[in-house]
């Protein structure tokens, strides 16, 4: 009797300790996926060089080449250029920009080349314009841009022409729009976008249509939203970007497109710099919210996208220049180990 | 009380703390030296115009530079010991966490011949 007592004791007792236990690893391994969610998207961490931040950086994607130059690390304005394997993940420097060191320059590709021109060189804006030959690796100027010598501007292209428009010129913001043709070297301004003056929008490109929004003009963010028909050179309103359903409004911040959605990323949303995604969808024309971005919130962050893939490197947050790297996943879990 | 019973529960307790503390140092992220460790290799082109180099942080390739930094055109260094000079320097800036960039005039004063 007195060995079954004690080999009954002994039983609880052990259950009470696998008990414990039990309880100890689900509210370990529960409390890992218990935030926001049901938003999707992850951000993978990549390949950058540590400690050495850039802002307002110009970036033009070629396949699979990401190039990026130019910006201000918070004590300079730079003019090196370097580009980036989304493949092989690793970097090289190329030629210097052949234009002198500035900050929040516009970049467009057309035709396999990079064309790069405006910005701030911290005493003034700048209207000169430079193709870079990616063979060759040459850079040479092109036609000086016939609009204000501005910053903040936009820039896009088709597979034609490129366009470059808004942005703020010292003294005012801007909303004129200018074709440019490589055939020809020249540059003619487009009539007909009927939306507010702004600099520091954002754009991002589905097919032959350029979506454009955000931006700010005398302290307000814009929250008008359109749609840029580049077979016929047309503007089209779409819905505002600030609705009772979600509010996209902010400046500084970057576009870009994975498949058939686009998406906006970061920036200063008026209240603070955000770290908050939306992803557009051109078919309902609405915006849905997606993981926020899981490095440092940030502003005027450059983008590497071609369309399939995208990877949201530098800018900064405050005072604090950054100098990550990392890869967006619009259809996948957030995992926060990786 | 004091019966091998009694050893045999404290036993499971030190197991299963072991196992659990386990799982958590496992769990902590590998922050060695060695993946912030920078090295480079010095490569000749197959068609012998010119040498390059590759900078790796631990076991990723960072850096490939198969052009000279900087200049224009599709430059390649003469020699392997120019190569070379030039990722010792790009490493020392990695290391002192200031932008790797190489200026023409660094280009310069490490002796490397390209044309500006």
């Amino acid at each position: 009797m007195k060995t079954n007592s004690k080999l009954k004791q002994f039983l609880v007792a052990n259950a009470r300790i696998y008990l414990c236990f039990c309880i100890l690893i689900l509210s370990i391994s529960c409390s890992n996926d218990d935030d926001d969610d049901d938003k999707l998207g992850n951000w993978v961490d990549s390949s950058v060089f540590d400690g050495t931040p850039r802002s307002s950086a110009v970036t033009f994607t070629i396949g699979n080449k990401g190039y990026m130059g130019t910006g201000f690390d918070g004590d300079d304005y730079l003019k090196d250029f370097w580009v980036y394997d989304l493949e092989g993940n690793f970097w090289s420097q190329l030629a210097d920009f052949s234009g002198s060191a500035r900050s929040a320059a516009v970049a467009f590709e057309n035709s396999g080349n990079g064309y790069i021109g405006l910005g701030f060189d911290g005493d003034n804006e700048l209207g000169d314009f430079h193709k870079y030959d990616p063979a060759n690796n040459t850079w040479g100027p092109i036609a000086q841009f016939p609009g204000t010598p501005r910053r903040g501007a936009l820039a896009f292209s088709s597979d034609t022409s490129g366009y470059v428009g808004t942005g703020f010129d010292g003294d005012n913001d801007k909303k004129d729009f200018w074709r440019y043709s490589p055939q020809t070297d020249s540059w003619e301004e487009l009539v007909g976008f009927g939306g507010n003056k702004r600099r520091e929008a954002t754009t991002f490109t589905i097919g032959d249509k350029v979506y454009m929004g955000t931006g700010i003009s005398n302290g307000l963010n814009q929250d008008d939203f359109w749609v840029f028909d580049t077979t016929s050179e047309t503007w089209s309103p779409l819905t505002d970007l600030d609705t009772d359903d979600y509010d996209v409004t902010r400046s500084n911040a970057v576009g870009f497109t994975i498949g058939t959605r686009g998406y906006l990323v970061g920036g200063d949303n008026g209240s603070g710099i955000t770290t908050s995604v939306w992803e557009y969808n051109p078919d309902t024309d609405f915006w849905d919210e997606k993981t926020s971005f899981e490095g440092f919130t940030r502003q005027d962050a450059v983008v590497f996208n071609n369309g399939i893939r995208a990877f949201v490197a530098l800018g900064r947050s405050g005072n604090l220049y950054l100098d990550d790297n990392w890869e967006f996943f619009p259809f996948e879990e957030e995992d926060e180990d990786d | 009380m004091k019966t091998p019973l009694n050893y045999l529960l404290i036993f499971e307790i030190i197991v299963f703390g072991v196992l659990i503390g386990n799982y958590f140092l496992e769990k902590e992220p590998e922050s060695n030296h060695y993946t912030k460790y920078y090295r480079v290799r010095v490569k000749e082109f197959p068609d012998d115009h010119g040498w390059y180099y590759e900078i790796y942080q631990g076991d990723n390739l960072l850096i490939k530079q198969k052009n000279i930094p900087g200049a224009r055109g599709n430059q390649y260094f003469k020699s392997n010991q120019q190569a070379e000079r030039i990722a010792l320097l790009v490493i020392d800036k990695l290391e002192r966490r200031v932008a790797p960039y190489i200026t023409k005039m660094e280009l310069d004063s490490c002796h490397i011949d390209f044309q500006n």
